[in-house]
């Protein structure tokens, strides 16, 4: 297995994991990993062989009957159990070894083949040989001590896993114990006191073995060192474990406390800074700061708040020379004056304060089951920092709060604690030798180890990390790029020979055409990749997309990009040239492409990981901590309204634009997107009580997306005119590093274009706004434009909810930028849009509506000719109401309740023993060709027939015993013509040769005809013609079996077209 | 070497006396310790390689007690249990090597030494890369004499050695333990077979319901039950009264009758005349006819 494992993940020949060879540290830690879960079971085994045989009395007695005593006789095999082991675990990591030599791109870190053997193997084989003897010792069973630890194996995996941060994880199984090159393991106490613990418990069992066993002792000072033994260790253990448990008690209580107190003091009185001086020292046990705020009191008062991480204890606060009374309260510091301040007062403080940063009263509003969550990434949890204060290197970013902020941290109580100013800086740091700081601006050198920073603009936040950085920038058009590595992490250097000189505009370019395309500049005049260690973490919240890797102008990047292999530049070259169609590329192309995939992870929005499992398939949608759309808006301007705060992200979102990043085939099988679901929810509950859910992140972030993008694009397209974006950009200048208040935003919206944002506010947030669209299928035409020859675009769409509306419509390929298309409630519009180049589809984006899917893309068969010859752009409002047929059509879907469908019992008896209660969770599930479900089953696709809802059923193809109904009323007897929407699904991409038939039983006037439709690659979508039948009953019920030579059958909708 | 067994009395919780007061004094050689079984043999033997605590008295090993400083006794002790089996992964030399290590013995070249050696005393060289559990009866029971003998202990105790052997490797054995117990160890051989004693013990104890029925040598154990062994010519009448009356020891068919050998203090109205007891005859005298009228 370990040798499939190295092959497989970091040999020349496998897929060259980058998260290995990156840190490679990793590669004894996978295969000490993997040997580890074999080897505490094996163990189990062995050392209940040797308690067993010790039970065969006469085998055992002519050792028995030897001079040694008891202890040295257990204590013998147990190490000889131990030894056999450990001589597993070093050919194990001598494998390992080999591979790792022979891997590129990275070298032999000779302390991990020491630390993890010694922390995952010897502690995790100590513990369960202990353990062992002593259940057999007392029990003196072997089959029910099998059963008793392997339960006990199985459920520390399966069951406990993480509680009670990995207390009972002896294997080390779940606990991070990845080893950074920068800060080593993430959380050493933890991981002393959890591995010593249970090398304390197993050799404490091993010694109460001792003073079990069946044989008369020899030395009566043997075997009392073994019992004082057993006590101090198993009460070692225990004081190891209590101290855990402590401190896993502590990280648990103390974000209820810090919010608690926070909402205590939400309303206190607080300062506005203007300006900030702080200055840093580092020292080994932790820093010392002095800082000088100059600000103005928000209200009349003596006491003003402050919060700063409670790990930093404020030894003095000083008001114009003098000292004032102060108290801190764990994360608050509270001064108070000896006269009332009056408001708007300027103030003027000197702080002096140090310490450590307390971790846990870092991401309070995070809940701890999230902090500890293991994703599934890796073979194991690479674990989370927050922060690092550590004579080597330093970490602070504002989530710390190693400098004073105004007022409270995060509340419960209402969202007013959050405050976005934007402060003049001055950061001076006095590091330990031969370290160099970075934080947001340059640092320069104004004596030895001290350092002045220089940012040129208020920033709503400061960050500073410190460490052996070493510099590599290139500066184009004004731009510095530069990545700040640690000494020896430079792997990048010559990752690119043959495109060094034109790598500068390569980047340059790339930032350009983002900027075009978001339609934003990029504010600062350096942009910075920082390289902190693999463990540190931060999440998504609802009132910023700010994630603490971001900062102004720099982004905290993992240890050589470990988690992307697109940091992996030379096998990206290697897997480059082993794909087939890269034969004839250019080392140039190459090397422009790999260059590419590199600056893509900072313009991707969000990861996207799936997870399938036997419900079908979840996405777990997150936003890329890389991201770099933060720093075009939310770095450098600030939306401020107190009464709706979150209305600066959803600002944000309506200026990020529709980001349909989220591939086709995660639509296709997972059934719809966060987004749609975000869509859906929309329709049951207001913004407002969403916003409340606070236990599904993932769904708040794309409903604030969704609701950002639907008000604003609302606006822009009331506003009528062209000039929206323009004066939305020139805001975004005038006001750059400053708060914009929305007061002032409404004002100067109303002024340009006599839109009132507050108007809609209201309703926006209270009310549940239900637009839904019906849409026409689009016509694309030749016409001729003033003289021009182009090509029109026209359709109809129908707004038949209850609420206005707005969708987008793009054309594709989009070079053209999206168009708004604004719909009263009942309204009905026809539009028209011109171009020149011949476009193959069309896409709309219902935004928040009751479509779904709520994006519908449709392709243009052909472009017919038309003889208009003044053809417009634009759109009118039309008297007429689309209907979902034509008229003498008589359609039934599927989600119309003329449909029906049975079903059948799926799960065997053992399957619904495990698990009773199958969550059926949302109603479409995604379509998997490959593995269709047995039962008819929804799922939703654009190409699928639906009035609102584009849905099918579909089901596993069979002997055509399970069927669907359509019950179509008929108006008049008569003959009709019958069609039945075909969809096609992706199984006739890839199969050129699959065919099969959908097979319908249709009765009518003169008894049951069946017709059948023959599929192919060649076979049209659509509406495909069944025959004309006359029917003289009111209700014809056609149905559809799932016998087929094609994988799968889908149930979409019957049309009947009355026959003149 | 001196072991002094003193006043030993074990008495089991559910009421089993199996040693009542046992005295006994060893000293080099062969010490047979014979008996019926249930005569609490395998009780002493327990107690004495300490595996087992008596419930009073005490062994006394060159004046040192037993049971005070196991760690001393035990350095001297080789044992073999009657049912001895094997590590089946184990080859022969591995097995001996295994005993050697645990008897103490930490030198490798040394251990290699006493291993080859005694492999070659117990006619086993030749199959020393043979797994132990794959050797024949007599082979398994020299292998068990050999990893008891490992690291020359002074005093060897073997329970039921001849147990299931066949006549030559039953006489084979004999002849192994006989050559050890000419040197300068105790060999304590407990057996409930008389010819093991008779071939090779100068001393032994006889042991009958927990308690010592005789000790001292076997001449003695004879000597003693001179004129209590009797041959009596019987017809084929008297036959069944002769085995109703007395313990037989022998019966031997005639041309005209048969020749019963009886153990009694008289025989009256038969032809009979005594004969030279044997060991065997003493045996049967000692447990089935002196100690019945002890305790009558």
């Amino acid at each position: 297995m370990i040798f499939v494992f190295n092959m497989g993940e970091i040999s020349e020949v496998g897929n060259r994991n980058w998260v290995y060879r990156a840190v490679p540290s990793n590669i004894p830690y996978a295969t000490i990993y993997l040997l580890n879960m074999a080897q505490a079971i094996i163990a189990v085994f062995l050392s209940c062989e040797f308690i067993k045989r010790d039970t065969k009395q006469d085998t055992t007695e002519v050792f028995y009957v030897r001079s040694m005593s008891n202890a040295s006789y257990v204590l013998g095999k147990s190490w000889s159990i131990l030894s056999i082991f450990l001589i597993v675990n070093v050919i194990a990591l001598l494998l390992s070894l080999i591979f790792n030599s022979l891997a590129k791109n990275t070298f032999i870190d000779w302390n991990a083949y020491l630390l993890y053997p010694l922390l995952v193997s010897v502690p995790t084989l100590v513990f369960i040989i202990g353990l062992s003897s002593l259940v057999m010792s007392i029990i003196r069973n072997q089959a029910l001590t099998f059963v008793l630890l392997i339960g006990f194996i199985l459920s520390s995996m399966i069951y406990l896993k993480s509680s009670y941060y990995y207390l009972f994880d002896y294997m080390a199984f779940h606990m991070p114990l990845f080893h950074s090159q920068i800060t080593g393991f993430g959380d050493w106490e933890s991981i002393l006191a959890l591995r010593g613990m249970y090398t304390c418990f197993g050799i404490g069992f091993i010694f109460i073995s001792v003073l079990l066993l069946k044989r008369l002792r020899q030395s009566f000072l043997h075997n009392l060192m073994s019992a004082i033994l057993a006590v101090v260790l198993i009460g070692g253990g225990i004081y190891l474990g209590f101290q855990h448990y402590q401190r896993y008690q502590q990280s648990v209580k103390l974000p209820a406390q810090l919010i608690a107190l926070n909402n205590e003091y939400l309303s206190h009185p607080h300062i506005d800074i203007n300006d900030h001086e702080i200055i840093l020292t580092q020292a080994v046990d932790g820093i010392h700061v002095q800082s000088k705020i100059h600000g103005i009191s928000n209200s009349e008062s003596k006491n003003f708040v402050f919060h700063l991480n409670p790990g930093l204890k404020v030894s003095e606060v000083q008001s114009a020379g003098q000292p004032i009374n102060f108290e801190q309260k764990s994360q608050l510091l509270l001064i108070t004056f000896d006269t009332i301040v009056s408001e708007d007062a300027p103030i003027n403080l000197e702080v002096t304060y140090g310490g450590k940063i307390d971790e846990n009263a870092m991401f309070i509003d995070i809940d701890q089951s999230v902090k500890i969550n293991r994703p599934d990434d890796y073979l194991f949890d690479i674990g989370k920092r927050y922060a690092y204060i550590d004579p080597e290197f330093l970490l602070l970013t504002p989530e710390a709060q190693w400098y004073l902020q105004s007022g409270v941290g995060y509340s419960t109580e209402s969202a007013t604690w959050y405050r976005k100013d934007f402060i003049n800086y001055n950061l001076e740091v006095h590091t330990l030798p031969d370290l160099i700081p970075i934080s947001e601006g340059t640092f320069q050198e104004i004596a030895e180890d001290k350092y002045a920073l220089d940012i040129g603009n208020a920033l709503s936040q400061l960050s500073l990390s410190i460490g052996h950085y070493e510099k590599k920038s290139i500066k184009v058009d004004s731009l510095e790029f530069s990545i700040y590595h640690m000494k020896g992490h430079d792997y990048f250097q010559n990752a690119f020979p043959d495109i060094r000189d034109t790598m500068p505009s390569i980047i340059l370019e790339r930032l350009r055409d983002y900027e075009r395309k978001i339609d934003l500049k990029y504010p600062f005049e350096t942009f910075s990749i920082v390289e902190v260690p693999g463990h540190f973490k931060s999440y998504d919240r609802t009132w910023t997309s700010i994630h603490q890797n971001n900062q102004a102008g720099l982004v905290y990047f993992p240890e050589k990009g470990m988690f992307s292999r697109a940091n992996d530049f030379e096998g990206s070259v290697k897997r480059q040239k082993n794909w087939g169609n890269n034969k004839n590329k250019t080392p140039e192309e190459m090397q422009i492409t790999i260059l590419n995939q590199f600056i893509d992870q900072f313009f991707r929005f969000k990861n996207v990981r799936t997870n399938s499992n036997r419900q079908g398939t979840e996405v777990d949608e997150s936003i890329n901590p890389y991201y770099q759309f933060v720093q075009f808006y939310e770095m450098s301007n600030n939306l401020d309204s107190e009464e709706w705060p979150v209305l600066n992200r959803v600002f944000e979102s309506y200026l990020r634009g529709s980001t349909n990043e989220v591939p086709e085939w995660v639509r296709r099988s997972s059934g719809s997107t966060q987004n749609e679901l975000a869509n859906m929810v929309l329709q049951e509950k207001t913004f407002a009580e969403i916003l409340n859910l606070k236990e599904n992140q993932e769904l708040i972030d794309n409903v604030i997306e969704l609701k950002g993008e639907t008000l604003f694009s609302l606006i822009q397209a009331k506003s009528n005119t062209g000039d929206f974006r323009k004066f939305i950009n020139e805001l975004l200048e005038e006001t750059r590093f400053q708060n914009l208040p929305f007061d002032s935003f409404n004002e100067r919206l109303q002024e340009k274009f006599g839109v009132d944002l507050s108007d809609h506010m209201e309703k926006w947030f209270n009310e549940i706004q239900l637009s839904r669209y019906r849409i026409s299928t689009p016509i694309a035409e030749k016409v001729l434009a003033v003289n021009k020859e182009m090509i029109r675009v026209s359709f109809k769409v129908t707004n038949d909810g209850s609420t206005e509306g707005v969708i987008k419509v793009a054309l594709t390929p989009g070079e053209d930028t999206e168009k708004l298309l604004y719909l009263d409630a009942g309204q009905t519009k026809q539009a028209y849009y011109l171009t020149v180049k011949e476009p193959t589809g069309i896409h709309f984006n219902t935004l928040s509506s009751g479509n779904l899917p709520n994006q519908i893309e449709y392709n243009f068969e052909q472009i017919s000719n038309s003889s208009e010859k003044n053809a417009k752009e634009g759109e009118s409002i039309i008297i007429e109401t689309l209907t979902e047929g034509n008229t003498g059509e008589i359609i039934v879907d599927n989600e119309n309740p003329d449909f029906e469908y049975t079903e059948y019992e799926e799960f065997s008896r053992l399957r619904k023993w495990v698990n009773p209660k199958q969550d059926k969770g949302f109603k479409y599930e995604g379509t998997r060709v490959w593995r269709p479900p047995l039962n008819w089953t929804a799922t939703t696709n654009d190409n699928f027939f639906g009035e609102f809802i584009r849905s099918a059923f579909y089901i596993k193809a069979g002997d055509g015993s399970k069927i669907v109904k359509w019950k179509i009323p008929i108006d008049e007897p008569g003959r009709y013509d019958v069609y039945y929407h075909l969809y096609k699904d992706e199984s006739f991409n890839w199969d050129r040769e699959l065919r099969g038939s959908y097979q319908f039983s249709i009765p009518h006037q003169n008894g049951i005809d069946k017709a059948t439709i023959e599929v192919s690659k060649q076979t049209p979508a659509g509406w495909t013609p069944l025959g004309d039948y006359t029917f003289s009953s009111d209700t014809v019920t056609i149905s559809l079996t799932n016998k087929t030579k094609l994988k799968a059958i889908f149930a979409d909708a019957i049309k009947l077209v009355k026959m003149d | 070497m001196q072991i002094s067994i003193q006043g030993l009395h074990k008495k089991y919780p559910n009421g089993n006396h199996a040693l009542n007061d046992v005295n006994i004094e060893i000293k080099e050689g062969m010490f047979g310790l014979l008996g019926p079984n249930g005569a609490g043999k395998s009780s002493l033997i327990r107690i004495l390689v300490s595996l087992m605590k008596p419930s009073s008295g005490r062994i006394m090993v060159n004046g040192i007690d037993a049971a005070k400083d196991r760690a001393y006794v035990r350095s001297m002790l080789g044992y073999l249990p009657q049912d001895f089996s094997f590590f089946s992964n184990l080859k022969t030399y591995e097995f001996l090597d295994y005993a050697a290590q645990l008897a103490g013995m930490s030198s490798r070249k040394k251990r290699n030494q006493a291993v080859d050696q005694l492999l070659e005393d117990v006619g086993l060289f030749d199959v020393r890369s043979r797994k132990a559990s794959k050797l024949s009866g007599g082979m398994k029971r020299r292998l068990g004499i050999a990893q008891a003998l490992i690291n020359d202990p002074k005093i060897i105790i073997v329970d039921e050695p001849t147990t299931g052997l066949d006549p030559e490797e039953r006489i084979r054995f004999r002849n192994l333990l006989a050559r050890l117990g000419s040197q300068d160890v105790s060999i304590i051989l407990s057996t409930h077979i008389v010819a093991d004693i008779s071939s090779m013990c100068e001393h032994m104890a006889l042991l009958n319901k927990g308690q010592i029925a005789f000790s001292g040598p076997p001449e003695e154990l004879i000597r003693q039950a001179k004129g209590h062994v009797w041959s009596i010519y019987a017809t084929e009448k008297e036959y069944i009264e002769v085995n109703q009356k007395y313990e037989v020891v022998a019966t031997v068919m005639m041309k005209d009758g048969w020749k019963i050998t009886v153990v009694a203090d008289e025989v009256i109205g038969y032809a009979a005349e005594a004969v030279q007891p044997n060991l065997e005859h003493a045996y049967v005298y000692f447990v089935e006819h002196t100690l019945k009228q002890i305790k009558v």
